[in-house]
């Protein structure tokens, strides 16, 4: 039996009890331009957990990111290679050269907390990979 | 304990924390916020939460699809498609969108019933692309990831959870997104 997700998504709130009810510390945090986002850890690791294109309050899909402060010093051509090999998000140098790690989950039409949490479970085993393969502790 | 702003680990006498910086709080406070690594586990379903109920739904089966039934599946969206045997000597399906074909493989598998799909287009430039430019789709774009190979020809790929929880909703949903994705993908560097 599978346990549907609301038709347009899960609110914000419903997204921070989803993490809370699994052990996982998470909190909303409110940025400059008023909108809103998660941020939570996994593995002793800070992620954030956006939410785009909410409508009524729902959003069909998260977007979550990691990104590590290397002040420039991350050589960016080696995650091609990361891109190539490792199926699940993908991973990019940000605006200041620092790496990141994203993946989008899609929550509606069609999702269940099942999927759901199969999705994290592969988001947790990619971001340990990707801190473990260029030292990013 | 931990830092209430990033749940990096601290000495229990430090003051700020030595990778943000932040103010290290009262024991309660870092102690609330840290996340207990051995004691995490996938969320389960939250029963406390009152959901509305959405619309019905249509389970992919336990262990998810043959590649038969992604066939079939896919013919009766109106694709044409073909199987191919690779080099590996397993089967994967060609059709095409967008002008271009693409490969789908079947991952995750146990026995015939495979749990993940992974949609796949390369375009040959004969090295001519410019590598520098994937970066930047990857950081503008969502969904799919882009890469260059070690002829420097780029590729979009995708990745679709297919089991458990999986639903043939779902599917068309995403089977849409790589569509889109990749004649956005093909008009922005011209790849037709």
């Amino acid at each position: 039996m599978t346990h549907p997700i609301p038709d347009g998504g899960l609110t914000l709130e419903e997204v921070i009890a989803w993490l809370q009810s699994g052990g996982y510390a998470a909190k909303v945090v409110t940025r400059e331009d008023g909108k809103r986002h998660i941020e939570s850890w996994s593995q002793g690791t800070l992620f954030n957990i956006f939410t785009p294109g909410c409508q009524s309050g729902r959003s069909a899909s998260l977007e979550l990111v990691f990104a590590f402060s290397s002040k420039g010093r991350f050589d960016v051509s080696r995650l091609n290679e990361w891109n190539s090999d490792i199926p699940w998000g993908k991973a990019y140098s940000d605006t200041v050269n620092d790496p990141c790690l994203d993946i989008d989950i899609a929550l509606s039409p069609g999702g269940t907390f099942e999927s759901l949490n199969d999705q994290f479970a592969t988001w947790n085993k990619i971001l340990s990979a990707f801190i473990g393969k260029y030292n990013l502790r | 304990m931990f830092c209430p702003r990033c749940g990096s680990e601290a000495l229990p006498n430090q003051t700020f924390c030595a990778k943000c910086g932040a103010s290290l709080a009262t024991a309660e406070n870092v102690q609330a916020a840290a996340p207990a690594p051995a004691a995490q586990a996938v969320p389960p379903v939250p029963r406390a939460i009152a959901l509305p109920s959405p619309a019905p739904m249509r389970t992919i089966p336990d262990g998810g699809l043959t590649i038969e039934e992604m066939a079939a599946w896919l013919d009766g969206e109106g694709y044409a498609v073909k199987f191919v045997i690779g080099e590996s000597g397993n089967r994967h399906i060609e059709t095409s969108s967008q002008g271009s074909p693409i490969n789908i493989f079947l991952g995750d598998c146990k026995g015939e019933r495979c749990a993940a799909l992974e949609f796949g287009a390369g375009f040959s430039t004969h090295g001519k692309f410019d590598i520098s430019q994937i970066n930047g789709w990857n950081y503008d774009n969502r969904w799919c990831r882009a890469y260059c190979d070690s002829d420097k020809d780029p590729w979009l790929k995708m990745n679709i959870d297919l089991w458990p929880g999986g639903t043939y909703e779902a599917l068309s949903d995403r089977f849409e997104i790589w569509n889109r994705t990749l004649g956005r993908f093909i008009e922005k560097y011209g790849l037709r």
